[in-house]
């Protein structure tokens, strides 16, 4: 596992742990949040280690809320529904 | 050797009674987790005719969590409970904390393993393991799988891994300690990952590969 792979692991396990998607849980930023939720599903699909995508459709329930109508949240959708069709394909279930 | 069972949902403590029951093992105090509610008028009537103590705690590992298994002194805590036990909890049985987990170690540590195991081709199923201040990383007194069959919904796999697979590899577990044979299968912890609950949008992707499975065993046998 590479270093980045490792520290991205700390914030997931951070992430889930404390539920930080939770407002009242919530001790990282808005901007924060949506920069690891993008991190999370590029290297849950890289790595195939689907606990990252996981943990981004936790974040993205809380983005959705919060960046109603804007191009953040274009950008997530848009790479949520990339991500869960590809796994769906992977996985052959399509 | 002095046997208390820390256990959560009625039902399940219950079931684990039973089983240990049939294999004359016998709890002398079970400590359920949660308030002393109507749920438990069967527990209470068990704990009457089968002579065991009952007891009613918040926290485990609160003072008066702690301060009760001071008193109950076990040998041995056999432990099915969400609660994550901490450091003085663990050192007060002389024997040792066995702990049930539902899905297959060390592969499969933590939440949801069911439905993780289906999502990446892996095995369900349960072990029973040795607690240690990790999560799920106790050495594997007695594990056993469970065979995915056709028709099966995440719904059929959960219930056949809790009917028959659940209490009876844990009750297997006690019945070794008893014997005097703690040695279990050492886990390296990058064997596994420590996993989490699925989100709703990965759950139905294990469903429709359950689906699937059963869509290509119809097939196959046209």
């Amino acid at each position: 596992m590479s270093q980045t792979a490792t520290e991205l692991e700390k914030f997931m396990r951070r992430v889930e742990i404390r539920k930080l998607w939770k407002g009242e849980n919530s001790d990282i930023s808005l901007p924060e949040m949506l920069s690891l939720s993008l991190r999370f599903m590029a290297h849950g699909m890289e790595s195939h280690d689907y606990r990252f995508l996981n943990t981004a459709l936790k974040l993205n329930d809380r983005l959705r809320e919060e960046y109603s109508g804007t191009n953040q949240l274009r950008e997530i959708e848009e790479l949520e529904s990339h991500c869960l069709e590809t796994l769906q394909k992977r996985l052959g279930v399509v | 050797m002095k046997f208390c069972l820390l256990s959560t949902p009625p039902l399940i403590t219950i079931h684990i009674i039973y089983q240990a029951q049939t294999q004359n093992l016998k709890f002398a105090d079970v400590v359920i987790v949660g308030n002393d509610s109507q749920q438990y008028d069967l527990l209470r009537e068990n704990a009457h005719n089968d002579r065991f103590n009952l007891h009613f705690i918040d926290d485990p590992n609160s003072n008066e969590g702690l301060a009760l298994m001071k008193a109950i002194a076990p040998d041995l805590l056999a432990v099915n409970v969400f609660n994550i036990l901490r450091k003085p909890i663990l050192g007060i049985p002389k024997i040792a904390t066995v702990n049930i987990h539902t899905g297959i170690l060390p592969q499969y540590r933590g939440l949801d393993s069911r439905r993780w195991a289906i999502l990446e081709g892996g095995s369900v199923g349960v072990s029973a393991h040795l607690v240690d201040q990790g999560l799920d990383t106790g050495e594997i007194l007695v594990r056993r799988k469970l065979e995915l069959q056709p028709g099966d919904t995440i719904k059929t796999v959960t219930d056949r891994n809790y009917y028959t697979n659940k209490w009876q590899v844990f009750i297997e577990a006690l019945l070794k300690v008893q014997r005097g044979d703690l040695r279990g299968i050492k886990q390296k912890v990058n064997e596994g990952k420590q996993y989490f609950i699925m989100h709703p949008k990965l759950a139905k992707i294990v469903d429709l590969m359950l689906e699937s499975i059963n869509e290509k065993n119809l097939v196959s046998t046209k």
